[in-house]
């Protein structure tokens, strides 16, 4: 993405969030106020835009990017392997942890993200496991035991 | 002299000083394992510091600053990849002597040098502080509102490679911390009838996922799955003590200058441990009169780069204290810790009865935290050298877990850690597009401030121009349009200046 680009991103939202300050409650005790709820974040998105202005004429980059070929999808896919499997494994576990519990949903995602990131012939799936279950039985008695924090229960069952 | 005994006091009392121990132990750990912040580490300890008195908090967060700029100097002299940013100087010639044979004595003189540093950076801190807060105290809304503006804009221009980059930054911080009640009114906020996003985002699972979850989304990327090759037998490392010191004897004059550059760089906000580092060397090559020897494996280089990065540490805590203005990243978690232990940083810190022994603590705290972490290094060097080599597939998970932890039990929602995920979504992107994390951090964290104090100046007075016609105010904003300026004259003239063309044939 282009610095541009993501300029022409930003300026739409700043006019996104100008438009919906306007829809900022009002109360009638604060109507002696000249400064409601919405100025400040009016005024910092106003200075945000031309900011933003100022990136989308001297940004470098085209607005409109070319057409990826065959090579640049693959070259991309390699680099950012890891991190596109990563993002959607940490949503799926924050999202499995209502259900679940922390214990289990922490378990589980220790071993997935070292089954993913361990190089080929690693290690073995046994010590994996072993690794990730200590590791949370551990760190889940020290929250639960010592600090006396209440981690997330299974919700499911 | 008698509230600073005071307070090495109330550092003095073991439960303060255990945590210590374990931060500068934690520090100097994430400060030695390459791709890990010193940043990083002080958020991952925060959640653990949620049950102690705020001193023990900000000690234990102290004691992993102070252990991390140390640790980096471990894998910059034993692999030749820094620790952390703020040892890249450290690789020029301490990877060099390693390499040579030396590998004790590189990591020798690191460590005493970071002592050194750290002392030469403590004076600093416990000379500026107190005036500075009293100056401080002179602040009223407009003052304050001033100085933030200025922070911003300083920060823009140092903390990234455009100013308008990191102006849009800061400004994006600022925007997104209006998000949730307004802080006068309690009225919500862009948060479209969301019951959690009405309480806004809280400051830890922003930070989090900006600094720690981002860093490690770049380091899976750059594919560093496996841990780096030794380069140095382990059973090599034998230090000699005697030596060292005589190195940094006949270096008095590096080390000086080194530390009180890295000092001052951290009294100025925004300029951390990175900046330092590579400053001081520079200066130290200029002071040095061995100066073709730079770069092969010489003493004064190692000793420069190590003073310059643990006075810098000193020097960041000095307008945290005084002005409730974080110095770098690591003071921005400081002061957020500040906050979520009820404690709020500013002027008045000092001056208030029932902060000021907090305030002091800290101030004691550091020189301890830096003798603490001589000892331990040297005590565990060779342990701690091992951890170099702890493959990355180990590691991220586990500390992915650690941050979502971190976020959960702020306020026990999972909604906290869908906030990490989303803001480390957007710190990722934004190290992707060069936009400064530092600047957003220092918006979101100080905007609530800049509005409160504007609201506050305005209902006072009206009239705009106060904030020009009062003195403090009108120079802080003067010198805040001054770095704008300065970053686009220094533009202009580099478009202006004539290219050299390269010779041909």
């Amino acid at each position: 993405m282009s610095d541009r680009l993501i300029a022409l991103v930003l300026v739409a939202v700043c006019g996104f969030i100008y438009w919906q300050s306007y829809a900022i409650r009002k109360p009638s005790f604060a109507a002696f106020e000249g400064f409601d709820a919405g100025t400040f974040p009016r005024a910092i998105v106003v200075v945000l835009a031309i900011f933003c202005l100022v990136l989308l004429v001297r940004g470098t980059g085209a607005l409109v990017p070319r057409r990826p070929t065959q090579d640049d999808l693959r070259r991309w896919a390699a680099r950012y392997r890891l991190p596109l499997i990563s993002l959607p494994l940490f949503a799926a576990y924050a999202a499995a942890m209502g259900a679940i519990g922390w214990f289990a949903d922490t378990a589980a995602y220790l071993i997935a993200m070292q089954l993913v990131l361990q190089p080929r012939g690693g290690g073995r799936l046994a010590i994996v496991v072993a690794g990730s279950l200590a590791f949370t039985w551990a760190l889940g008695l020290g929250f639960e035991g010592l600090l006396h924090i209440v981690l997330p229960k299974p919700g499911l069952f | 002299m008698e509230p600073l005994l005071a307070g090495l006091g109330a550092f003095l009392q073991p439960p303060v000083l255990i945590s210590t121990l374990i931060g500068v132990v934690a520090g100097i750990i994430v400060g030695l394992i390459p791709g890990f912040t010193i940043t990083m580490g002080v958020i991952l300890v925060l959640p653990f510091t949620f049950g102690m008195t705020p001193l023990q908090g900000i000690a234990t967060m102290m004691g992993v600053a102070v252990g991390g700029a140390s640790g980096g100097l471990i894998s910059a002299c034993l692999i030749g990849i820094p620790g952390t940013p703020s040892a890249v100087a450290t690789t020029f010639d301490g990877f060099p002597m390693a390499r040579n044979g030396e590998p004790g004595r590189a990591l020798g003189l690191g460590t005493w040098a970071s002592l050194f540093g750290g002392i030469i950076g403590w004076v600093v801190l416990a000379a500026a502080t107190p005036p500075l807060a009293e100056f401080g105290l002179k602040f009223g809304p407009w003052e304050l509102f001033s100085l933030v503006a200025f922070s911003i804009t300083m920060i823009a221009s140092l903390a990234g490679e455009s100013l308008t980059k990191g102006l849009i930054a800061g400004l994006l911080g600022i925007l997104l911390a209006t998000i949730g009640s307004d802080p006068v009114l309690n009225i919500s906020r862009f948060s479209f009838g969301n019951e959690d996003v009405e309480s806004g985002f809280d400051f830890l699972p922003v930070l989090i996922g900006l600094f720690a979850f981002s860093q490690l989304m770049t380091d899976l990327e750059r594919r560093e799955g496996e841990a780096p090759r030794v380069a140095i037998r382990l059973a090599d490392i034998r230090i000699p003590h005697l030596q060292v010191l005589r190195d940094i004897w006949n270096s008095k004059v590096v080390l000086l200058w080194s530390s009180i550059v890295g000092a001052w760089i951290g009294v100025v906000p925004a300029a951390g441990g990175s900046i330092a580092n590579v400053l001081a060397y520079d200066q130290a090559k200029k002071v040095s009169r061995h100066r073709s020897k730079f770069g092969t494996g010489h003493y004064e280089g190692i000793i420069a780069s190590e003073a310059g990065n643990n006075s810098v540490s000193a020097g960041d805590l000095v307008p945290m204290l005084a002005l409730g203005i974080p110095g770098d990243a690591v003071t921005a978690v400081m002061l957020g810790a500040l906050l979520i232990h009820g404690v709020q940083p500013g002027p008045q810190l000092m001056s208030d009865p029932r902060t000021s022994q907090l305030a002091w603590g800290v101030i004691a705290g550091y020189l301890v935290a830096t003798i603490l972490t001589l000892v331990i290094q040297f005590w565990g060097m060779r342990l701690f050298a091992r951890l170099v080599f702890v493959p990355y597939h180990v590691l991220v998970p586990g500390i992915l877990v650690l941050s979502a932890l971190g976020a959960l039990v702020l306020n026990n929602r999972v909604f906290d850690v869908f906030v990490l995920l989303g803001f480390g979504v957007l710190g990722y992107l934004m190290v992707k597009h060069q936009f400064p994390l530092a600047s957003f951090v220092l918006g979101f964290l100080l905007g609530p401030l800049a509005e409160i104090n504007l609201r506050r100046a305005l209902q006072t007075d009206p009239s705009v121009l106060e904030f020009v016609l009062r003195p403090i105010s009108g120079v802080l904003l003067l010198l805040a349009a001054l770095s704008v300026a300065y970053y686009f004259w220094v533009g202009y003239r580099r478009v202006r200046a004539p290219r050299v063309e390269p010779a041909v044939g």
